[in-house]
C-alpha cells in the first residue's frame, strides 16, 4: 500500500472499531492482536475508507468485521488471493489481510509463496495459535507434536512448519514476529508493515485457551526473545539464522527482515506505461489487427 | 441442390505449415469478399503429429464447418491414411508425389493431383517452403484468388525481410506452375472475387479476448488450460493499453479469488478456463453469489470428466455451470453459438455480471476456440457498456438493503462513508452475519428474485421458422450452427422443421421454450455430451418431453447427422 | 503512553497520577496497587493478577481486561465506558456511581459486587455470575443479561427498558421480546 498515497486521518484507535461486537472466547489472544491493529491503524493514520481488510475463515478471520474499513470476509484459505486481486485493482488503497495459521498455511498454502514472491503490496497479519480454533481444536501446520487434540488423541504425527523461514525463503520483503501478550510490539510491527511498500508478513503468536492447552500465554512469553539490537534487518542471512532459532525453542520477536524490491503493481504499471496505456486508447487499433 | 460453398482440408505433420497454409487461404478468401468458417485440430503431441485445417468458404453466410471436405490436400502419408475413408467420388485430392513418403491408392471417381511438394522444396534447398508449393498448387487448381493471396503473403512475410518474402513467393509460383501443367478434371472452384466486406477474421478464443477488451475489462486473472489459454494471450497483449492488468495466478482458485477481489475493488474483472478450472472455482462462485459480487468466467468446454479429452470438442459443462457450487447459488449462464457471439456475448456477459451483481458463466467450446470465422467488424462506438449500480453517497449506506428489483447499490472502496463488508456468511441488510430462518429466506428471495428480469435484458430466444412444424429442434452452443444448416436443407426436402436457439441457458427462458414447443409435434435436442444435459434441464423446468440426441466422440455434429435423425423420428 | 508493564512483579506499588494510556499489563502480578488519578484509557490487561487494586479517580475508558483477577478492586466513580472484562474475576468489586456505559463483562464472576448508582446502559453481562450483586439505583437500560443468573441480584429503583434476557425479569413485568435475534452470532464458519 501505499500508505504514502492513502489519505491520512487523525483518528484514535477506537475510531477503527466497527459496531459489530467482538465474539471470541474470553482469554483468546486474538483480542490483543485486534487491539494492536486498531493502534497501528491509528498511528499510521489510515483513513478507514482507504483501507480494505480481507480475511478467510477462522476465529481470527472474523477480525475484519470488527474493523471500521472496507472489508471482505471470504472463503477458508483464499484471503490472500482475493487481496491480490483487490490490490492490483486499486493499488492506491491500503490492504490488510488477517487470518489464522490453518487458513494461511494449510488450506491457503498454495497462495502464500506467490504473494511473497510477487511482492504484492499488502500487510498480512497471521494469528498463529497453533490450532484450528473455529472448528474446535484440530492440529494445524504450526502445532507442536506434543499437542493432543481433536484428531491427534495420541499427539501429533508431524513436525510444525516455520512461518518466518518460509516467508524469508519465498521473498517476502518485510518479515516480523510478535506475540499477542505484547500488543504494543504487535502494533509497532503492524504499523511498520502498513508503511512498508511491498509484501509485509507479521506472524503473531496468540494463545487459544479453549483448545490449545499447551501453547499458553506463559509458554509464548518464555518462547519469544527480542531480536538483538544490532541485528541488521537488511541482511537476509542473519534474518534466516534468527528465524531458524524457532525450532530450537527460542522465537525471535521484532522485525527480522526488510527489503526494497519493486512491487507487483509497480511492475504492472510499468507495462501500462510501456505501451502508452490510456483510458482513451482507440479500440479500433486493436480491432484492425484482426482484419484478414 | 447446387452447392455454393467449398470445403478445403489441408492435413499433414504439425510444424510443416499446415496451419499457416489454412490461415493464408482463409484470409485470401475473406479479402476476396467471401465468408469463411474454419476448423482445425492440433496434434495432441506438443511438437509434430497430425494437424488438420479445414477452410469452408462461400459468398453466403456460413454456420458450421460442413459435413465433409470437397478437396483434400495431404502433406504426408499419415494425412492420407487418416482421411482416406472420406475420399468419396467427386473429391479432389492433392498430395505430395512423387518423392513424398507415400503412394496412395486413388479410389474410383476421386480426382487426383500429385504435386511434388517435398521434392520442389528440396530442390530449393528449403524444407520450409513445402507448404508454399502446396499453396501455389491449390490456388491454381481451385481459383483461390491469386491477387489477394499474394497480398496476404506479402503482409505476412514483409517483416521478415525481402529475401524471405521473395523466396516464399518463388515457391508459391513453382507450385502454381506444377499445378497448371496438370489437367483440371473436377468442378471445384472458389467463386470469383467480389468487393470485400468490413470483416474480421478471428478465432473464438481471440474473439472472447476482443470482447473482453471492448466490454471494458480492467482486470483479468489467468491460469493456462487447453483449450482456453489463447484468450489470456490476447488479453495480455492488449489490456495494458487500456490501463488494465492481466496476472497469471497460481491456480484457478486463485484466479477466481483475484477476480472477486478486483471486482469488489470496483473494476470489471474476468477469467477464462475450461471444465477442470471451473470445477475448482465452484466454492468461490458461491461466494460471489452470496456476496453479490460481479464476476465473469468464460468456460471453453472440453471433453471430460477428469482430465478427459483436453483438445476435443464437447458441450458437457452445462450441469456444472448452472449448479456447480454448494447451496442455492444463483448465477447467469450463457452459451455462444459462433465466433461473432464470442465478441458480443462477452461484452453482454460483463454487462450482466455488473448489472445483476452475480457470477456469469459464458460457455464456449473446443471447436469454436480454434475456429476462425469472418465476422462483421465491431464498432466500438456502438458497444453498450452497462455499469454496476453505485451508491450515490446520500443517507446511511447498507450494502444489502432490500430494493424492489433486488439489486442494491455497491460502493467502491475509497468512497467516504461507504464502508461495508462483502461476506460469504449469510447476512442482514448491513452485512452483519444473520442466520435467522426468515432472513435466510428473504435473502434467497433477493438473490434469486433479481434474476427474474435477465430474460428481458438479453435478446429474445431466436426461433427459426414459422407456423406449425413436425419437428422442432432445440440446440445450444456451436451445435446451433449445424442445426441452422440442417433446417434449411430439410426444408428444401419439404420437411416441416423449426429451430429454437437459446443463448441464455440459466435462468431458463421457460416461456419461450413452452411457446416454441406448442408449435411443434416433436422436440429434438441434439447436444455433444453423454447425458443429454440440456434435455435434463428442459424436463426439469418445462412441460416439454424432448427426444434427446447425444454424441460424444470429441467432434461436433455435422448437418447430415441431424438431418438423418429428423427423418428417422418424423 | 503505551508503557509495557507485562510479565513483571509489581505488587503493592503506587502509580498515582501517571498517564498510562494504552499500557500493557499482561501476565504481571499487580496485587494491591494504587492507580489514583491515572489515565488508564485503552489499558490492556491479559492474565494478570490485579486483586484488590484501587482505581478510584482514574479513567479506564475502553480498557481491556481478560482472564484477570480483580477481586475486591475499587472502581467507585471511575469512567469505565466501553471497557471490557472478559472472563475476569471481579467478585466483590466496587463500582458505585461509576460510568459504565457499554461495558462488557462477558463470562465474568461478579458475585457480591456493588454497582449502586452506576450507569450501565448498553452493557453486556452475558454469561456472568451475579449472585448477590447490588444494582440498586442503576441505569440498566439495554443491558444484556442473557445467560446470567440475574435472578439472584438486587434491583431496587432501577431503569431497565430494553434490557435483554430470557423469561421474566426479577424486577417484575413480562417476558422480554426477541432477545436472541439481536445477537450477532457467528457459528462455526
Ligand atoms: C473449504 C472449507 N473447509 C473447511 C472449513 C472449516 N474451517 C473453518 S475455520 C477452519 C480452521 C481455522 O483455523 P485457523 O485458520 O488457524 O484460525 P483460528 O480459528 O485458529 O483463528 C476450518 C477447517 C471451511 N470453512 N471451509
Ligand atoms: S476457539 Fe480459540 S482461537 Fe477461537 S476464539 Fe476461542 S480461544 Fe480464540
Ligand atoms: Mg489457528
Amino acid at each position: 500500500m501505499s500508505i504514502a498515497t492513502v489519505k491520512k486521518a487523525p483518528l484514535k484507535p477506537k475510531d477503527y472499531k466497527s459496531d459489530v461486537s467482538v465474539v471470541w472466547c474470553p482469554g483468546c489472544g486474538h483480542y490483543g492482536i485486534l487491539n494492536a491493529i486498531y493502534r497501528a491503524l491509528s498511528e499510521a493514520g489510515v483513513d478507514p475508507s482507504q483501507l480494505i481488510s480481507i480475511s478467510g475463515i477462522g476465529c481470527s478471520s472474523r477480525s475484519p468485521y470488527f474493523i471500521n474499513s472496507y472489508k471482505m470476509h471470504t472463503l477458508h484459505g483464499r484471503a490472500g488471493a482475493v487481496a491480490t486481486g483487490a490490490q492490483l485493482a486499486r493499488p492506491d488503497l491500503a490492504i490488510l489481510v488477517l487470518g489464522g495459521d490453518g487458513d494461511g498455511f494449510s488450506i491457503g498454502g498454495g497462495h502464500m509463496p506467490h504473494m511473497a514472491r510477487k511482492n504484492v503490496d499488502m500487510t498480512y497479519v497471521l494469528f498463529d495459535n497453533g490450532i484450528y480454533g473455529l472448528t474446535k481444536g484440530q492440529y494445524s501446520p504450526t502445532s507442536r507434536p506434543e499437542m493432543k487434540a481433536y484428531t491427534t488423541p495420541y499427539g501429533g504425527p508431524e513436525e510444525p512448519m516455520n512461518p518466518l523461514l518460509y516467508m524469508l525463503t519465498y521473498g517476502a520483503t518485510y518479515v516480523a514476529q510478535a506475540f499477542a501478550g505484547k500488543p504494543g510490539v504487535c502494533a509497532e510491527l503492524i504499523k511498520g508493515g502498513l508503511e512498508h511498500r511491498g509484501f509485509s508478513y507479521i506472524n503473531i503468536y496468540s494463545q487459544c485457551p479453549s483448545f490449545n492447552k499447551i501453547d499458553t500465554i506463559e509458554f509464548y512469553r518464555d518462547l519469544v526473545e527480542a531480536v538483538p539490537k544490532d541485528h541488521d534487518v537488511t541482511d537476509l542471512g542473519a534474518a534466516i539464522n534468527l528465524a531458524r532459532q524457532s525450532s530450537e525453542g527460542r522465537a525471535p520477536m521484532g522485525l527480522l527482515y526488510k527489503a526494497d524490491r519493486p512491487t507487483l503493481d509497480q511492475r504492472m504499471h510499468a507495462m501500462v506505461e510501456g505501451v502508452n496505456g490510456s483510458p482513451d486508447y482507440d479500440l479500433n487499433q486493436i480491432i484492425d489487427l484482426n482484419r484478414p | 441442390m447446387e452447392k455454393k460453398d467449398l470445403v478445403i482440408r489441408i492435413a499433414g505433420e504439425g510444424g510443416e505449415g499446415v496451419i499457416s497454409t489454412g490461415d493464408f487461404i482463409a484470409a485470401a478468401c475473406a479479402r476476396a469478399g467471401q465468408e469463411v468458417y474454419t476448423f482445425k485440430t492440433f496434434p495432441a503431441e506438443i511438437k509434430g503429429g497430425y494437424a488438420m485445417y479445414q477452410v469452408r468458404t462461400s459468398l453466403d453466410p456460413l454456420f458450421n464447418q460442413g459435413d465433409t471436405f470437397d478437396i483434400l490436400c495431404a502433406f504426408n502419408g499419415e494425412a492420407y491414411e487418416v482421411n482416406r475413408h472420406r475420399l468419396v467420388p467427386g473429391t479432389a485430392f492433392v498430395y505430395d508425389y512423387p518423392a513424398g513418403d507415400f503412394e496412395p491408392e486413388i479410389p474410383d471417381g476421386v480426382i487426383a493431383y500429385p504435386i511434388p511438394m517435398s521434392q520442389t522444396a528440396k530442390d530449393m534447398k528449403s524444407y520450409r517452403s513445402k507448404n508454399m508449393v502446396a499453396l501455389g498448387a491449390l490456388s491454381a487448381l481451385f481459383n483461390i484468388n491469386e491477387k489477394t493471396l499474394i497480398e496476404v503473403l506479402v503482409d505476412k512475410f514483409k517483416s521478415k525481410g525481402p529475401e524471405n518474402l521473395s523466396f516464399n513467393l518463388e515457391a508459391f509460383h513453382k507450385g502454381k506452375e506444377l499445378a497448371a501443367a496438370l489437367d483440371k478434371k473436377d468442378l471445384w472452384r472458389v467463386a470469383d472475387p467480389v468487393p470485400a466486406k468490413d470483416v474480421l477474421i478471428i478465432s473464438g478464443n481471440d474473439a472472447v479476448g476482443l470482447g473482453a477488451i471492448l466490454g471494458g475489462i480492467r482486470f483479468y486473472s489467468a491460469y493456462p488450460i487447453t483449450p482456453a489459454t489463447e484468450i489470456a494471450k490476447f488479453v495480455a497483449v492488449h489490456i495494458p493499453k487500456v490501463m488494465g492488468t492481466l496476472i497469471q495466478a497460481e491456480d484457478e482458485i486463485a484466479s477466481i479469488s483475484q477476480v472477486l477481489g478486483a471486482s469488489y475493488a470496483g473494476k470489471r474483472a474476468m477469467t477464462a478456463t475450461s471444465g477442470p478450472g471451473l470445477s475448482l472455482m465452484g466454492e468461490m462462485l458461491g461466494m460471489a453469489s452470496m456476496s453479490e459480487t460481479p464476476v465473469l468466467v468464460v468456460d471453453v468446454q472440453r471433453g471430460g470428466p477428469g482430465t478427459g479429452m483436453p483438445t476435443k470438442h464437447e458441450q458437457s459443462d452445462l450441469f456444472l455451470a448452472i449448479h456447480g457450487s454448494h447451496g442455492d447459488a444463483p448465477r447467469i449462464v450463457m452459451a455462444v453459438e459462433d465466433v461473432g457471439d464470442c465478441i458480443h456475448m462477452t461484452v453482454e456477459a460483463l454487462n450482466l455480471a455488473e448489472y445483476y451483481q452475480c457470477p456469469v458463466i459464458l460457455l464456449s467450446d473446443g471447436s469454436l476456440a480454434f475456429s476462425t470465422q469472418t465476422v462483421p467488424a465491431p464498432k466500438p462506438g456502438a458497444i453498450k457498456i452497462v455499469e454496476r449500480k453505485r451508491w450515490d453517497g446520500t443517507g446511511e449506506y447498507q450494502r444489502y438493503q432490500a430494493s424492489p428489483d433486488g439489486i442494491s447499490p455497491m460502493a467502491d472502496p475509497g468512497t467516504p462513508q461507504g464502508m461495508h463488508v462483502a461476506t460469504g456468511l449469510e447476512h442482514g441488510p448491513a452485512g452483519a452475519p444473520n442466520h435467522s430462518p426468515p432472513n435466510h429466506e428473504a435473502m434467497h428471495r433477493k438473490r434469486f428474485g433479481k434474476l427474474k428480469t435477465v430474460v428481458d435484458f438479453v435478446a429474445p430466444t431466436q426461433v427459426d421458422g414459422e407456423g406449425q412444424a413436425d419437428v422442432g429442434i432445440i440446440a445450444w452452443g456451436s451445435t446451433i450452427g449445424v442445426v441452422r444448416e440442417a433446417v434449411v436443407r430439410l426444408r428444401e426436402e419439404g420437411i416441416k422443421v423449426k429451430g429454437f436457439y437459446p443463448k441464455l441457458m440459466y435462468p431458463m427462458p421457460v416461456v419461450h421454450y413452452e411457446a416454441f414447443a406448442a408449435t411443434c409435434n416433436k422436440i429434438l435436442v441434439p447436444e455433444v455430451n453423454f447425458q443429454g444435459q440440456l434435455s435434463h434441464f428442459i424436463r426439469a423446468e418445462t412441460s416439454i418431453v424432448p427426444i434427446s440426441m447425444t454424441i460424444c466422440g470429441g467432434v461436433p455434429f455435422t448437418p447430415i447427422q441431424i438431418m438423418n435423425k429428423v427423418r428417422e423420428i418424423l | 503512553m503505551d508503557a509495557d508493564l507485562s510479565f513483571l512483579e509489581l505488587v503493592g506499588l503506587d502509580f498515582s497520577g501517571l498517564a498510562m494510556t494504552g499500557a500493557n499489563v499482561s501476565g504481571s502480578h499487580v496485587r494491591g496497587c494504587v492507580f489514583a488519578g491515572c489515565d488508564l484509557s485503552g489499558l490492556y490487561v491479559q492474565e494478570s493478577d490485579l486483586t484488590a487494586c484501587d482505581f478510584r479517580g482514574s479513567v479506564l475508558e475502553e480498557a481491556f481486561f481478560q482472564k484477570t483477577a480483580l477481586e475486591g478492586s475499587l472502581f467507585q466513580g471511575v469512567d469505565l465506558r466501553w471497557a471490557r472484562f472478559l472472563l475476569c474475576d471481579v467478585r466483590r468489586g466496587r463500582f458505585v456511581d461509576a460510568n459504565m456505559e457499554g461495558v462488557h463483562f462477558m463470562d465474568a464472576q461478579l458475585d457480591g459486587a456493588h454497582f449502586e448508582g452506576a450507569t450501565l446502559s448498553g452493557a453486556v453481562l452475558r454469561g456472568s455470575s451475579l449472585t448477590g450483586v447490588r444494582f440498586v439505583n442503576c441505569d440498566l437500560r439495554g443491558v444484556d443479561f442473557r445467560k446470567t443468573n440475574f435472578h439472584h441480584a438486587d434491583y431496587a429503583s432501577i431503569l431497565a427498558e430494553g434490557a435483554l434476557f430470557y423469561g421474566k425479569p426479577p424486577w417484575g413485568g413480562g417476558v422480554a421480546a426477541g432477545g436472541a435475534a439481536e445477537m450477532v452470532i457467528f457459528d462455526g464458519e
